[in-house]
């Protein structure tokens, strides 16, 4: 600022330090927006234009094939999806796959995490074995179920007990479950390689000023581990929870959606009106309504959820 | 530079021109609305443009053909490219006839099509909602192609307004499977298996009764296993004469005959005669319960073309205790006959000319009694001519095999009606997934069969007209 500094008694200086100062600022605006521009560019081509296009597209009910006319709907086609029991089904489907996948998922990660976090011989292997799920992709993961629940030949069907009936993958009442124990199993190497990570970052000294206290195994893990382990946590939470709304494979690969449309999930109801039905309006507003509620999970999980996060340490 | 009146009436035709064009285009949709587009012309086949085609034209085939079938197809398609230089048919495998018509319609947008596609009967209202293809009867009108020796229910099926849209090729209907030891042990006669639904369920009290299996039959709730029942039984699967008078509307789940079939098919399951083997598609449990002494059944409906995998099974020994039997589809009555199901071939209009000559050639060949007949003993498909019958292999091959004959027969049985030769309706999938569901919950949650049917129906009825509103019927 030294050498913009006005002499006392000029008229015309400060006119020409705001010309220059403008000019500045435009300069700056002006690279700012070409530093810019390449992923404004990426994103107008790749996120807002196909979002906006996407909420036109619902606007339309669709021809099943090319070359037919589409009819202008405007939000009736909204309205009358929304609204409709099949998508209601969905919604629970969805909502009831989220529930039955991310606090499993968390806990199951957090309890190998904890017991792998040991100075002991051979721990590694342990680790490997509980992280290795994170190196299959989840058709693996599907095909390795299918055969454990084949009513013929599964070893999971004789564990339960229901040979000689027919698939869990086939029980409106379990499939649903079955599904999300594949979900759960291949998100556990993810989950627990985040909680591990986590852990190595809770102080030591901590935990033994907490024993000195007095504290035992669980008072610490409550107590002093689990709020350390909050960001992580919170991380995981709000991840899993957009993994497992995005969730497609292995309901494609294990259910399709049935029987009774039970794992009929949002993402999967999607993809069948695309391509089985061939519905384009159709599957753009549930893309519109799954937007809707990711964004609306994240919010709350945000809202609720970081008010509780500790990042200090 | 002044315009001269000659400039002007260019431009007046020119507008004229575009005025039509927009016009043809407004009748072209306006096509759309009816059920069929029953227009015709011989030159779409292109059969001049492959006669003046230079080198010789490649035919891309789209098909499904798997194991002793893909061998066959494999082996035919080299003998036909080696018998003349004019056309080179090059196989695309796909893997079923579900994520083949994904593809297809996918490639409606993109582009991506093949010259000559198989398709399942179940499409057939799409295929023409979609104008994708040329019916077959322009190449059938180019070329006076003689179709006497066709059985009727072959070409029946895909012959709507009385134009031919697509040639019956590897067909097949499903049959009754039964296990004639088991029946011998029953003390029924193996040569005399049920005719109707009311001697299944009276055999099947008796198979139970004596030991010879635990249940009667294994049903697999798979819809077009109902819908063939429906069929034969005289009932139409959906209304506007099944489809085939004008665009259907409504499903008929709830008609009498179709009641009847929920009701039988629900008595069978709570009286322990019959055994529900689930709906998954993919699972075989209804065939391998034939094989199974202990918890097993004596008979069950499957498609003709599963007789092939199950003759090469047993033929290896392994199950003592199976010979088996087949048998035409019983229904509620005697006399019906039933339409056909599996492959037919469809010519693409978005390929060159030359090339749905090319890929027509290609039919014909296959069409022909000796190809029909290896085909039939190789896979076990029921040939479309009845030429085929009289071919030596596949004389032979019935003597030895007598189990392979029955699609055949059943095929040339009943009269045609409505009902029987074939439903058309746009969303078939979503009607069958209607009548699935319809299945399971009668089945496993102990739904009562009529409310099984209604709320099948009440499904349906919204799949059907979300179709037809969609294609602007």
């Amino acid at each position: 600022m030294t050498r913009d500094a006005v002499a006392p008694g000029s008229e015309h200086l400060p006119t020409a330090r705001l010309r220059t100062h403008r000019g500045r600022r435009r300069r700056d605006a002006a690279l700012a927006y070409l530093l810019v521009s390449p992923s404004l560019v990426i994103f107008t081509v790749f996120v807002a234009y196909p979002f906006g296009r996407n909420i036109w597209l619902g606007l339309y009910r669709t021809p099943p094939f090319p070359g037919l006319p589409r009819r202008y709907a405007a939000y009736e086609q909204y309205q009358q999806i929304l609204t409709s029991p099949e998508f209601v089904a969905s919604l629970r489907t969805t909502a009831l796959f989220l529930l039955m996948t991310v606090p499993t998922g968390l806990a199951l990660g957090l309890l190998l995490a904890v017991a792998a976090h040991q100075r002991l011989r051979g721990i590694a292997i342990y680790r490997t074995i509980f992280s290795s799920t994170v190196a299959t992709s989840i058709a693996v993961a599907s095909v390795i179920f299918f055969t454990l629940l084949n009513p013929q030949v599964g070893l999971l069907t004789w564990w339960l007990g229901r040979e000689g009936q027919p698939s869990v993958l086939a029980d409106p009442q379990w499939a649903l479950v079955a599904v999300s124990g594949v979900t759960v199993w291949q998100n556990l190497g993810l989950s627990f390689i985040l909680m591990s990570a986590g852990l190595q970052a809770v102080p030591d000294d901590l935990l033994e000023a907490a024993s000195v206290d007095g504290a035992g195994p669980w008072s610490r893990l409550v107590n002093v581990t689990l709020p350390m382990l909050s960001p992580t946590l919170f991380f995981s939470a709000v991840v899993g929870g957009i993994l497992s709304l995005q969730a497609f494979g292995q309901i494609d690969l294990l259910t399709e959606g049935g029987p009774l449309r039970k794992t009929n999930v949002l993402v999967y109801a999607m993809y069948d009106a695309v391509f089985r039905q061939n519905n384009e309006g159709k599957a753009a507003v549930l893309s519109v309504a799954l937007f809707g509620l990711t964004l609306l999970l994240t919010l709350v999980q945000i809202r609720l959820l970081e008010r509780r996060v500790t990042y200090e340490r | 530079m002044t315009r001269s009146p000659r400039r002007w009436s260019i431009a007046a035709v020119a507008a004229l021109g575009l005025l039509a064009g927009a016009l043809s285009a407004c009748s072209a949709d306006d096509r759309v609305g009816g059920t069929f587009d029953t227009t015709v012309n011989p030159a779409d086949c292109g059969i001049a443009n492959l006669e003046r085609a230079s080198g010789p034209v490649t035919v891309v085939f789209w098909h499904t053909m798997v194991r002793s079938n893909l061998d066959w197809l494999v082996a035919t398609t080299k003998a036909f490219n080696d018998s003349q230089d004019k056309v080179k048919v090059v196989l695309r495998q796909q893997p079923n006839y579900q994520d083949l018509f994904t593809k297809y319609k996918a490639g409606l947008a993109s582009g991506d099509l093949p010259d000559l596609v198989q398709a399942e009967e179940t499409v057939v209202q799409q295929m023409i909602d979609s104008r994708s293809t040329i019916p077959v009867q322009a190449c059938i009108d180019a070329t006076d192609y003689d179709l006497s020796d066709f059985l009727p229910r072959g070409l029946a099926y895909y012959e709507t307004g009385g134009v031919q849209r697509a040639m019956p090729w590897a067909i097949s209907n499903p049959v009754l499977f039964y296990n004639r030891v088991a029946f011998e042990r029953a003390g029924l006669d193996p040569d005399r298996p049920p005719r109707t639904l009311d001697e299944v369920r009276e055999m099947s009290e008796q198979i139970v009764k004596s030991g010879a299996a635990k249940y009667g039959v294994a049903l697999k709730p798979a819809p077009y296993i109902y819908e063939y029942l429906l069929a034969k039984s005289g009932g139409e699967l959906v209304d506007n004469g099944n489809g085939r008078r004008s665009r259907a509307q409504h499903a008929n789940l709830t008609s009498p005959t179709s009641l009847a079939i929920w009701n039988w098919w629900n008595e069978m399951l709570d009286d322990d005669l019959a055994l529900d083997t689930g709906s998954d598609p993919n699972n075989i449990d209804h065939l391998l319960a034939l094989a199974n002494e202990t918890e097993g059944a004596a008979m069950t409906f499957e498609s003709s073309s599963a007789i092939g995998p199950i003759d090469e099974v047993l033929s290896s020994g392994a199950f003592p205790s199976v010979k088996p039997g087949t048998a035409p589809l019983p229904a509620l009555t005697e006399g019906g006959g039933v339409p056909v199901g599996d492959g037919a071939l469809w010519i693409p209009r978005g390929s060159d000319p030359a090339r749905r000559a090319a890929a027509w050639m290609f039919i014909e060949y296959l069409s022909e009694p000796a190809q029909q007949a290896s085909m039939a003993v190789a896979g076990g498909y029921v040939p479309t001519v009845k030429g085929a019958v009289s071919e030596p292999a596949l004389v032979e091959h019935w003597k030895a095999k007598p189990i392979f004959r029955v699609g055949y027969d059943q095929l040339l049985a009943g009269e045609l009606t409505d009902a029987n030769v074939g439903t058309l309706v746009g969303e078939y999938q979503g009607l069958r997934n209607a009548v699935r569901d319809g299945f399971v919950r009668m089945n496993r949650q102990g739904q009562d069969p009529d409310e099984a049917a209604e709320q099948a129906k009440a499904e349906a009825d919204i799949v059907i007209q979300e179709y037809n509103d969609r294609v602007g019927a």
